[in-house]
This record gives C-alpha cells, structure tokens and sequence, in this order.
C-alpha cells in the first residue's frame, strides 16, 4: 500500500456522509495518528499499565474467594 | 423529529468521534452499564445457578463467571474509546472488512435470544398478574399465555425501537427505576422472610446428576454472560473521554456491580425453587406487592427489548445504509417472535448461554490476541475502504478464522451446549468456555506470528 492515502469508501453513503468521515480522517491523521504509534494519549487520555494492575489484582482476589469457596464446599 | 434523529443516529454513527464529542465518564459507565446489565438476562442467569447450587458456592460463582471473562475481554473498550468508532468499525483492524461482515450478522442473529428472552419474562409476569387478578383459561397459561403476552412485548419494544432514541431514553429511565425497585424489593422481602442463616444453607432445589455438573454447568453459564458483552463494547466506549473511563467504567459495571443482581437472584432462587424471576415476586409478596411487582417487571422488559433493538438496528443500518429505517427494526426483530412461540426457549437459557459463551468467547479472545500483537494501534483510514483497507485475504483475516475453528472443535466436543453431553469427557473436570478462549488466544497469536500478519 506504500503511503497512498486510501479513499473513504463504503457502500451506500452519501456525498456529505464521505465528506465528513474524510475531513475528520484528516484531521486524525495530521493530528493524532502519529501520537497514537508512539502509544502516546491521542484523541483521548491513553489507558495505562497500572489499569491493567489494579483490574488483575482484584481479579486475583476474586479467583482465590472462588477457589477457596468452592474447594471449602468440596 | 423521529426519522431526522435516527438518520442523525446512523450518520453519526459511522464518524469516527472528534474528543469534543465524548461525553461519558467513569461514572457515567459505571451507571450505563449497570442499568444495562442489571435486567432480564442477570436476573435468569442467576436464578439458573441457585437452582443447582447451594449459596455459598453460587456467590463466587456468579461474581467470578461474570467478572473474570469481562477482565479478560476488557481491552476491547479501550480499542473503540482510542478510534471512538462503533463495534464493527473497529474490529476491521482484526477480522478485516468481510471477517467483521460474518461476526456482524453473528452479533444480529444471536442477539434475537435476549430479545426472545426478556420477552418470555414480560408474558411470565402477565400470566401471572391474571391468575392473580383471578383470570382463568388460555391467558393465564404458560402455553399459549405467555407467548401471546410475549408477542405484545415485542411489537411494543419494536415500537419504542422504531420512534428513536428520545422515546427509548424515557423508557430506560423507568426500567432502571423499576429493576433496581424489584432488586431492593427481593434483598429486603427475602432477607425478613427467609433469614440469612436459612439462605445461605438452603440446598439447591435442582441440582445437576452430580456436585461437578452442577458447579461447572454454574461456572459456563455465568460465564456465557460474563463474555456476551464482547459485542456490545463499541456501541457505548466510543463515547469516551478517556479509555481509562471506557476500561473501568465497563469493567466493574457490567462486572461486579451488575452481578450484584445475579448473586441475589441464585440466593432467590435456592429458597424459592424456581429459576424463574416471576415466580419469585409470585412467592415472596402478599398480593399487592405481587401485583405491582409483575408490572413493574413487565414493564422493564419491554424497555429491555427496545434498548436491544435499537443498537441493532442502527448498527445494521450502518453496516447497509440503503435499508429502510422500519426495514431494519422488522429484521433486527422477527426471528425473536418465531423464538416466542414455544416456552421450551424459554427455559434453554442455559444452553442459549453456552452458545453465547462460545461465540463471544472466541470473537473476544482473538480481538484480545491482535490487541495484544499490536497494542491496539490501527490505521483508522483503514477501516474506512472495503477495498483496499484491511485486505488481508479477500478481507479475511485467516489465522482469526483458523484460530475461531480449533476453538469451536474444543468447545463443542467439551460441552455439546443443546445436548449438554461432554463428548471428550473433560467437562466437567474443567469447564468449555474459559478454556476456549485460552486456546482461540494461543492459536491466534502463533498463526498471526507465523503467517507474519503481525
């Protein structure tokens, strides 16, 4: 593909609807695309590897409640 | 008003959303999707468990087989948060244009049986208030009653679906209301009947041929639902502020929050004997508490069946442009009324669970898998040319699709989910869902490796 810049092409738009969502392709490319490579905050804050933490640890909670429930059951 | 608003819908839909356009923050996901989650389907998943599980094994279970499967699904919100597109927008990335078409019509036909089942507790409900009202013949029977009530919630869903989102907004707003009534209701009617220490050491009323079969059946089900929000991720987390929002927000709602339902419906459920939420309120209240509590939990699922339709029937018309407005509500929702006709649907719902475990499961895991190879970084100009954007091979991606079959062959001859036989016999030493996304992960990121997709 090289750096050809792709058309909006989608079946059944119309001419206004192409216009748009290529403006606003633009303005993502020029502004925000190359942030977004970097894995830098974009268009919005970027999620973080702390998130994925705090979520997996609670998860690892969860996992030894399930655990030792089910094994105090058995 | 209604067509400018639904073509305002469509349009804006299929725009990749500018940051001035997000709206929703961490609390505003954590409110959307509890509202969201807490209705028909955490209702009947949990009352499934409690019927083959003591207490104190079904509460783990339906907190752990509903959050477990969406932490592991939840970077899907931050995908469609980064680009703020829509669902099927963005898993172009992965699936390529005309592998995101076939989980397209996966995602609509699949969808009829929440609708079916919402539906099925509206005629439960209405049947129910007859007898009570003190009616008699076929309106108060299940067959035909509650399909010709469920019927009339269908048509009134497809309804509110058809006028648009205005109309839509003030009837999720009463089902919020009248779910969380219902909720409150049962915690307080259950607790000063029963008792905590008779709950919580009642034996499940239907438990399975053995311990093993009814933990894991427990474990699948909820787990079924826990993976069912892979498709709807897109739909609300391109509205984000930020994706850390999108990720908890998400998370913890749809998660442990909503589940919150789910953990009180079992424990109905176990003292009760009855996996049916209806039955419950039929139970537990004296006659005007019964009365209210069967409309109010009629009227909620109308709302329920509305707020399905309506996502899908602007998501296929964002997928097909050309297609009418009333088109699209009629196809996204009258394979739900040929579902209606027989309660048998009704109560396959675990089985309609496992089915659902094993589709999102996999779509989830092999979404998860790309995420993982690219760190969520796509060509937004990509997903937006059918014919050059994304090709892959003729717009498929192969190693997901390779990847989506050995999964498929592990789970069906792990757990058959219309038999509920185990051909391989590892169910239920371990159950089917949980590994198969393990597998359709595993598979997808060696072949993508292999095939140097990524």
């Amino acid at each position: 593909m090289g750096n050809e810049k792709l058309p909006v092409d989608l079946p059944g738009i119309d001419e206004e609807l192409r216009q748009e969502i290529e403006s606003r392709l633009e303005e993502y490319e020029e502004k925000y695309e190359p942030l977004v490579f970097q894995s830098k905050d974009a268009v919005v804050p970027r999620v973080r590897s702390i998130d994925y933490l705090i979520a997996g640890f609670i998860n690892i909670l969860l996992i030894i409640y399930f655990v030792v429930a089910i094994l105090g059951g058995s | 008003m209604t067509k400018d608003d639904i073509s305002k819908d469509v349009f804006f839909n299929l725009l990749p959303l500018k940051n001035t356009e997000r709206i929703y923050g961490f609390l505003d996901f954590l409110a959307i999707q509890i509202c969201f989650g807490i209705a028909a389907w955490f209702f009947l998943v949990g009352g499934l468990t409690g019927t083959v599980v003591p207490a104190r094994e079904a509460i783990p279970i339906v907190l752990f087989g509903n959050a477990f499967p969406l932490f592991l699904i939840s970077p899907l919100a931050v995908i469609f948060a980064r680009y703020g597109v829509e669902q099927f927008i963005g898993s172009r990335g992965c699936w390529g244009h005309r592998g995101t078409d076939v989980w397209f019509l996966i995602y609509i036909t699949s969808s009829f049986g929440w609708i079916a089942y919402a539906a099925f507790l509206f005629g439960e409900s209405a049947i129910k208030v007859m007898g009570v009202l003190g009616a008699s013949g076929a309106l108060t029977q299940e067959t035909p009653g509650a399909s010709i009530f469920a019927f009339i919630a269908t048509f009134i869903g497809l309804y509110i679906a058809f006028k648009g989102p205005n109309v839509l907004k003030w009837f999720m707003r009463f089902a919020a209301v009248f779910m969380m009534a219902i909720l409150l209701g049962f915690i307080y009617l259950l607790f000063s009947k029963y008792g905590l220490q008779h709950i919580m050491t009642a034996p499940p009323p239907e438990p399975l041929e053995t311990v093993a079969w009814s933990r894991a059946s427990a474990i699948e089900w909820n787990v079924g639902l826990g993976f069912s929000w892979a498709f709807w991720y897109g739909q609300w987390t391109r509205l984000s502020k930020s994706e850390v929002h999108a990720y908890h927000g998400c998370q913890w709602g749809w998660g442990i929050l909503a589940a919150v339902a789910g953990v009180f419906s079992a424990l109905t459920a176990i003292v009760v004997g009855s996996f049916d939420p209806t039955d419950w309120i039929v139970s537990v209240g004296s006659l005007g508490i019964t009365v209210i509590g069967l409309l109010l939990f009629a009227i909620a699922n109308i709302s329920s069946i509305g707020t399905l339709i309506y996502p899908m029937s602007i998501t296929l018309r964002s997928r097909f442009p050309q297609i009418k407005w009333l088109i699209a509500i009629l196809i996204c929702s009258i394979p739900a009324f040929i579902l209606e006709t027989t309660p048998t649907v009704f109560y396959s719902y675990g089985n309609y669970l496992s089915i659902i475990a094993f589709i999102t499961g996999v779509y989830g895991a092999i979404m998860i898998g790309d995420y993982l190879l690219t760190r969520g970084n796509y060509k937004l100009r990509e997903f937006y040319n059918r014919k050059k954007g994304y090709r892959y091979w003729a717009g498929f991606n192969i190693p997901a699709f390779i990847a989506t079959i050995v999964a498929g062959v592990f789970y069906l001859t792990t757990i058959n989910p219309i038999t509920w036989e185990s051909y391989n016999g590892l169910f239920p030493k371990i159950t089917a869902g949980l590994p198969a996304y393990l597998i359709a992960l595993v598979v997808y990121i060696v072949t993508a490796k292999a095939t140097r997709i990524r």
